[in-house]
Parts: C-alpha cells; structure tokens; sequence
C-alpha cells in the first residue's frame, strides 16, 4: 500500500490549529450585529474543514479522483443553496410565508397568498400567446372541471396548491 | 497476493484504492443528504433571522463548545490509531481506537444531556413546545419552533452517524485487537477513519450556525 | 459455423440452487435478478396506466371515482419512474455488461451489488403493497401540502419504500463509478471505453449526487407531518416552493437518469447496425458529462408558475436552453454514424432507431416547455405529460429493449425469433405515437392533467390516445413471449452474433463466471466496423487476426 506516513507533529500541529479555530469562532460568535457573525463562522468552519479534509483525510497526498470526490460533494450543495436562495431573495411579492398567526387557512385564500409575486403572472401572462379556443372551451365547461376538483383534493400539482383549497 | 484480496481485485493497492474512492464518493452523497437540511436552514434563517436568534441563545454555549472540543480531539485519536497501523504498532491502535469510541460516547452523553433540559423546557417542536421566557419579545414563537426543528432535524441526523460510527469504530478495535491489520492492509481502518472525520466536519458547520447566532 | 454450441461451463449453469441465484455476488446473475423484478413492477405500473386509459375514454367518470383516479395515476408514476425506468438500462445491461466491456471480472464491490438489489426489491414491494393496499393520491411528485396537510392517504409509507430503495440508486451509482476507475484492463484507456460505458459514468455522477437529496426531502415531509412543524406548510411558516426546490434538484437530474443509459445503448447498437465507426466520439462522450453536469442547473423550470422569483424564473429558463446544446450533439452524431453506413433493420437497430426519432420530439417539446411564456400556457396540461413520455418511453423504453434485444444472446447464448421481434418493435412504435401524439394536441388545446373528466370535444383524441396504449400493451406483451420461449427454443448465438468489437463480445455465450477465461487486453479502440477490428485484435499481422476471430 503505497500511503504516506505523516509524522505525528503534523497531526497534533492541526489539531492544535483547529482548537485555536473552535476559540476563535466563539470569541467572534459572540459579536453582535447582523451579517457579521455568519460570515467570519463560516469562514472559520470551512477553513477547519478544509484542513480536516487535506490533513486527517488524506487529501493532501490523495490521487486527483478523491481530490475532485472530496470537492465535488461541496460543489454540489452550492448549487443546491445558491440557486435556491436566488429565488427567495428575489421575489417581489410578500413572502409565501408572511400570513400572520393564529388566522385560520381560509385567510390564505386568494393570488394574494402567493409568494410569487401575483405581479409575475401577470407580466408574463401579457406576453403569453393564448390560444382563443382553448380558454373559450375551458370556461365553458369549467365547472365540470371544478366539480371534480372539488372532489379531487390531490389533482393538480401545483405550489399555489393552497389557492385552490 | 494477500489474504485480504478478494477474487475480482488484481492487488492490495487496486482493493486499497477502491475502497478509498468509494468511500469518498459516499460521503459526497452524504454531503447532499445534510445539504436538503442546511438548504432549509439557510431559507428559514433568512426568513426570520430574529427568531432564530432567539432560539440559538436557548442552546447552551459552553455544552456546545466543549462537544466541538470532544469530537475533533476524537478525529486526531483516530488519525493516529491508523498511524498505529501504518507503522505496525498494534498497541497503539488498539488504545487509540478505544479513546475514540470513549470520545465519541461523551460527545453522545453531553448531546443527550443537551436533549434531556430541551425537552424539560417544552422546546421539543410538537404539540407541547412552549417557547416561555424570551430574549426578544417581538419574535413569533412559531418560528422559534422551526429553529428548533431544524436543530433537532440536524443534530439529530447527525448523532444517527455518531452511534453507527461509534459501532463501527468497535468493530474495527476487536479486529486490531485480534491483529487483523497491519502496515500491509489496513483498509477498514482508513474507510473507518474517513467516515469518523467527515461527521466531525458536519458538526464544524453545525455548532456555529446553530449554536452562535447573534 | 452452423454447428456452434453453448460453452459447458458458463454463468448461467455453473449452480442451480435458489440461493446460488439469491446470494450470489455475480454482477451478471444480479442482472437477471434485476430484470426479473423490473419486467413484474413494469407490469404492475402498466396495469395502472390501462385502467385509467380506460377511464378516459369517455368524458364522464364512468369507471372509477376520482379517488381511485388519483390514487392509479400515482402508482403508475411512482412505479415506473422508480422501480422500472430509473433502474432499468443500469441495473440490468449495466450490472451485466460494464464490467465485461471493460474486461474486469467484476464490480468492485459485488456484495454492495447484491446489498442494492435487496434493498431495490424490499422498497419496492413495500411502496406496492402500501399503494395497493391503502393508496397514494399525490401524484409521483408528493408535492405539499398533499403529502403533508391533507393527505390521509399511505403517503409516509409509500415515501419510506422510496427512501429504501434510493440507497439502492446511491450504491449502484457508487459501485459503477468506482469499478470504471479502478477496474479496467491492461490497454483500456478512457478513450477507448465504449461509450455504453461513457453514459453510465455520467449517469452515475448523477445517481450519486442527486439521490441523497430526494432523501432529506422524504425525511423533511416526515418531519412535518409527524411533528407538525412548518417545515414546507405556510399556515406554520413553511414554504411549499422549498419543497419544489429540494425535489427537483433530484427530480430534474432524475429526467437525465431515465434518458442518459439509454443514449448509451443506442450509441452501441447504431454504430454496430449501421457497421461503421461512431461519428464524434468523444463528443458523444463529453455531451454525456456535460448532461449530467448541466442536468443540476435547470431544475427550476418546473417552478414557472409556482411563485418563483422573475429573476429565478429567468435564469432557469436559459440555463434549460443551454442542456439542448449536448443533447442535440447526441443526435447529430448518431445521424452522421448512419449516413453511408450499410444499415441492417434489425430488431435492436429498429428501436435505436425509433429512440432518436422520439427522443428527438420529447426534446425539442421540452424546449416549448422551458420558455417562461409558452410554459404559463401548457403547464400542467397534457402537453407536459406528452412531452416526458416522449422522452420517458419513447427514449428511455426504447433504448431499454434495444439493448435487451442486443444483448440478449450474450446474456442467454440464445437468439429470439426475428421476425417476431421486427414486428413488435414496429407495432410499439406505431402503438406509442397514437397513444401520445394526441396528448400533444390535447394538452394545447387546454387539458389539464390529472383530472378524470374532461368535455365532451376532448374526447377524440382520447379514444385515440387509448386506442394506441392497447396497441402498445400488447406491443410490450409480444417480447416477454419470444424471449422467454427462446430461452429454451432459440437458435444457438454463438459468441459473436452480430460481428461487433467491444470487449464483451470476445468471450463465449452466455460468458463464464469470471467473465473471461483470462482477462483480456486492449489494443483498439472501440467501434472499428470497416475493417473489423475487435478491441483485444493483435496488432501485428493483421490478416492473421482477422482469419482466427472470424471463425470462433
Ligand atoms: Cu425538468
């Protein structure tokens, strides 16, 4: 087994570095204020993790697979957290989430409800090339549809679900 | 060829080298197993920053601290433990090993004591969570649930790894006890050794973003 | 050539016990174990899809109340997506053949391998018996707050059997990646890897990276109906779109799962049919990663009109235009591979055939369905359900029976009955195009999906729809016929029925256990039909070579 044998004095070196780290983010952890405290946290944490990964994992002496392996997971969530948050940071409407408490779900009724951004629809909707026809028949027989979903609590699969109840 | 290759392998260090890899693709998965909570996490606290403040200063600071404390002395006692091995120094692993299971059952004391004043204070999420004194009087005590939801969904995931890990360091101490590695395969001991760091370094976000929000 | 034999000693024959089959860690009996349990789930989602087809026929809900609607529409979808397209081409032609064309003996880890048809099978029987006995209303998606607030329906169940059998995915995913790496032969090279094996990397990238996702958000669903936290309700404080974002940062990759194996069997059977090199390799190749990769980005085009952000919407929308780029490359390539190829029609070569032309369609739809505008139009509507059946079953079910019918006197040492098996190709393809075309037009012209009545003037075209899902029934029922007949009554294939030059046809059918008598080394690279050159050929006398391997 072709693995490198790390002296002991690196191992205890970080250690030593990542409870100086654990020190630091509680000394800046108990600083107020908005924004400031999650940035230096996560600074600290990745650069704790980092060194776990590089030192007590090997990663250092790892081939590139296991080095883009090791990468790759982070990567991911990345993507996963940032282009989530695009998305809730950028809505213009009130949030999906702002219905004050204890009001029954009735209250929720309504495109007022949507987290969306009613404003969206609407801009969209200008732009959207309906076909005639097809909204004529759909209103015409629309209440066949309603009937049935009235019904039919898991039809549609929609996120505005809470419209319809 | 060694006892240890299995038929399909052509060497120790192919076999090595799978098992590595794999393991490390594991964790990625891992990674995006904890992801969909820190998403969650991320989204909520955006959303109500004060009552996840809030819900953060009912956690206990020093617990928290000297849990972090606990598990990255652990990632250094298993480090060497496969040193041991690596230099064929049996007794070493053997001793190291047991001070990570040790480490390992203090982490998971101190995190059941954590639990035990939680659920005391009714700020277990559900049907009795009763969030009583605050700090910040504006907050809605709904949403400090969901900070407490989170909190529990997290660490919780995360002690669910701690006790398979510390089984599996168990495991892998009977078999350097018994002699079953050397400096020639020691391949359960590095698998074992990368899963026990990879839960230390979920905790390393963990105990800021949960326990150190002002 | 007329009096060729089946080997003595091969996989199949090696022991006959049940639990030889059951506990074995051979990659190519865990193959058959997979397809076995596959072709009963397609069966089971299929006996779904009939009786709402039937229902359909007439605008009424005649035939079952919109519970029982609702609940087979989603034991079709959860079935199929799950338990048969996900897992289809990977765990049956993947477990068989990766390993044999990159000339290892095995997985890399074979009792994982096993470990992972355990778990596929145990979830899998545990999600049917909890949508049969008790039912599921949600839809495949178990969008909230159906599968929180109001579902009193076996949705926990149904999501634990799902749960279970991701691990399966996971480990699969894990076990290719790590045997592509570390196993291959002396002289296998990345660059001369069949691109079968290209597609199923890439494939796994995903397996791996998205499953764990569908995971957290079944656990998180759990969450909140068990403790009843505002995870994803907005009465507590949730967010429904959280949940949209975390499933289709799955789901959406997922799309590729059920798309990418199957481009890797027709990359494999078109070069072979038409007997000429693959045009563009390494593009095909590299498109493969880049689906996989691009695959992550896009997953927001199925929130348009959920209430996301213009700026999300927007750049999902693009980012969605940009995965037709390595897909469109796919089918250009495969285009030039057939021009002034000597096409042969066989069977497997029919249903290549038939994928490109439906892939094609499926995904020059999805594009409709990217852009923000049209998208506000057809969301929902049968247009979308269409769209993914296109792509699903015309792409995904197609590729799957190319390869078995390819594959299969590797697999079996047996040929199926020829002309039995052009005319089912040619009937599933008639039978899929009258089931589904009409949906294209249904869905434009304004019908929502998932509602068992619908008026009168939609009815046309739904007669037709189910007109062609009973061709296509029987179209799927032909196959299972033949092949199992040819087991016992098939003509002996021989090692090397259609002349091609990967690695697992070099080696006797059905092969030996270890796959290869001694593990060959590679010389070529892959897909040289003019002249033919195996992968393992000699180099030096070439004429030599071509005379002994002509003559097995
Ligand atoms: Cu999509």
């Amino acid at each position: 087994m072709s693995e490198q044998i790390v002296p002991v004095k690196t191992y205890a070196g970080v250690l030593a570095a990542l409870l100086v780290l654990l020190v630091a983010t509680v000394a800046a952890g108990l600083i107020e204020g908005p924004g400031l405290g999650i940035t230096t946290a996560l600074s600290i944490a990745t650069v704790k993790a980092v060194l776990i990964v590089l030192f007590f994992m090997h990663v250092r002496h790892g081939s590139p697979i296991v080095r883009l392996a090791a990468v790759a997971g982070f990567l991911w969530l990345a993507l996963l957290i940032g282009l989530s948050m695009t998305d809730l940071l950028t809505r213009d409407g009130p949030p999906a989430t702002d219905i004050p408490a204890g009001s029954a779900p009735d209250a929720s009724l309504g495109a007022n409800s949507s987290p969306t951004g009613p404003k969206m629809v609407e801009q969209l909707a200008s732009f959207s090339p309906r076909n005639e026809a097809s909204s004529q028949s759909l209103i015409a027989t629309g209440t066949k549809i309603i009937d049935a979903a009235i019904t039919t609590q898991g039809a549609a699969d929609r996120g505005q679900a809470r419209a319809v109840r | 060829m060694s006892s240890h290759v299995a038929h399909h392998f052509d060497d120790a260090s192919q076999q090595f080298d799978a098992a590595r890899l794999g393991m490390w693709i594991f964790l990625a998965t891992e990674v995006l197993f904890f992801g969909g909570l820190f998403t969650g996490y991320a989204y909520y606290r955006t959303l109500y920053t004060p009552a996840f403040i809030e819900g953060s200063r009912h956690l206990d600071l020093v617990l928290g601290t000297i849990n972090t404390a606990v598990l990255l002395l652990s990632s250094f006692t298993i480090v060497l433990a496969i040193r041991g091995a690596q230099t064929d120094n049996r007794r070493a692993t053997i001793a190291l090993l047991a001070a990570t299971i040790v480490l390992g059952t203090v982490f998971l004391a101190i995190k059941g004591y954590e639990y035990s004043v939680k659920f005391e204070e009714h700020h277990v999420p559900g049907a009795s969570f009763s969030l009583g004194e605050t700090h910040d009087e504006a907050v809605e005590p709904r949403h400090v649930e969901m900070f407490f939801a989170l909190y529990f969904g997290m660490t919780g995931l995360h002690a669910v790894h701690m006790i398979i890990g510390v089984g599996v360091v168990a495991v892998v101490c009977v078999l350097a006890w018994r002699g079953h590695y050397t400096s020639q395969y020691y391949t359960p001991l590095e698998i074992t050794g990368l899963y026990w760091h990879f839960v230390d370094v979920v905790w390393v976000f963990l105990f800021p973003l949960l326990y150190l929000i002002r | 050539m007329n009096n060729v034999q089946l080997p003595k000693r091969h996989y199949l024959n090696a022991d006959y016990n049940v639990w030889s089959w059951l506990l074995s860690t051979d990659h190519k009996r865990i193959g058959i174990l997979y397809m076995i349990s596959l072709t009963l789930f397609f069966f089971v989602g299929g006996a779904a899809a009939v009786l709402f087809r039937l229902e359909l026929m007439t605008p009424g809900g005649d035939l079952v109340l919109s519970e029982t609607y609702n609940k087979l529409f989603t034991l079709h979808g959860v079935i199929m997506v799950w338990f048969f397209l996900i897992p289809s081409v990977p765990t049956v032609l993947g477990n068989f053949f990766l390993p044999m064309m990159i000339g290892a003996r095995d997985l890399a880890f074979p009792r994982l391998n096993l470990a992972s048809w355990y778990l596929f099978v145990g979830g899998g029987l545990f999600t049917v018996w909890a949508m049969l006995t008790g039912g599921v209303d949600t839809g495949w998606t178990f969008y909230t707050p159906y599968s929180s607030t109001y579902a009193n329906t076996r949705v926990m169940l149904t999501a634990i059997g799902v749960f279970v059998s991701g691990f399966s995915t996971i480990l699969t995913g894990m076990n290719f990646i790590v045997t592509i790496h570390t196993m291959r032969a002396p002289g296998m090279t990345w660059f001369r890897l069949p691109l079968f094996v290209w597609a199923h990397y890439a494939n796994s990238l995903i397996m791996v990276l998205a499953t764990p996702v569908l995971a957290v958000t079944l656990l998180l669903i759990g969450m909140e109906r068990v403790l009843g936290v505002g995870v994803f309700d907005p009465n507590l404080g949730g967010d429904p779109l959280l949940f949209q974002h975390l499933f289709w940062f799955y789901s959406h990759p997922a799309v590729y799962l059920m798309i990418l194996p199957g481009m890797g069997v027709v990359s494999e059977v078109i070069t072979c049919f038409a007997r000429k090199g693959i045009f563009g390799y390494t593009f095909i190749a590299f498109s493969s990663l880049a689906i996989a990769v691009l695959g992550f980005l896009v997953w927001g085009h199925h929130m348009f009109v959920s209430g996301q952000s213009v700026l999300a919407s927007l750049t999902f929308s693009f980012l969605s235009m940009l995965i037709a780029v390595p897909s469109a490359v796919k089918v250009f390539n495969w285009t030039a591979t057939l021009h002034k190829g000597s096409i042969s029609l066989d069977t497997p070569m029919l249903y290549a055939l038939g994928f490109i032309g439906l892939f094609t369609m499926g995904g020059l739809t999805g594009l409709f369905l990217a852009t923000l505008a049209v998208d506000q139009h057809v969301h929902d509507t049968y247009f979308v359900v269409a769209h993914f059946h296109y792509i699903m079953v015309g792409g995904m079910v197609m590729g799957y029976l190319a390869g078995i019918h390819f594959w299969w006197p590797k697999m079996t040492g047996r040929l199926y009955p020829e002309w039995w098996g052009r005319f089912s190709a040619v009937l599933i393809f008639f039978g899929f195009n009258l089931t589904f075309f009409p949906q294209y037009l249904l869905g434009y012209l304004g019908m929502p999906r998932r509602y068992h009545v619908y008026p009168d003037e939609f009815q046309v075209l739904n007669v037709m729809s189910t007109a062609g899902a009973s061709i296509l029934g029987v179209g799927y029922l032909i196959p299972l016929v033949y092949l199992i007949w040819s087991l016992r009554y098939g003509k002996i294939a021989g090692p090397n029925p259609w002349q091609a030059t990967g690695l697992e046809w070099q080696t006797p059918s059905p092969p030996p256990t270890f796959n290869f008598d001694e593990t060959p080394s590679v010389t070529e690279r892959p897909y040289q039909y003019s002249p033919w050159t195996p992968q393992t050929a000699p180099p030096p006398e070439p004429e030599l070579a071509a005379a002994e391997t002509t003559s097995p």
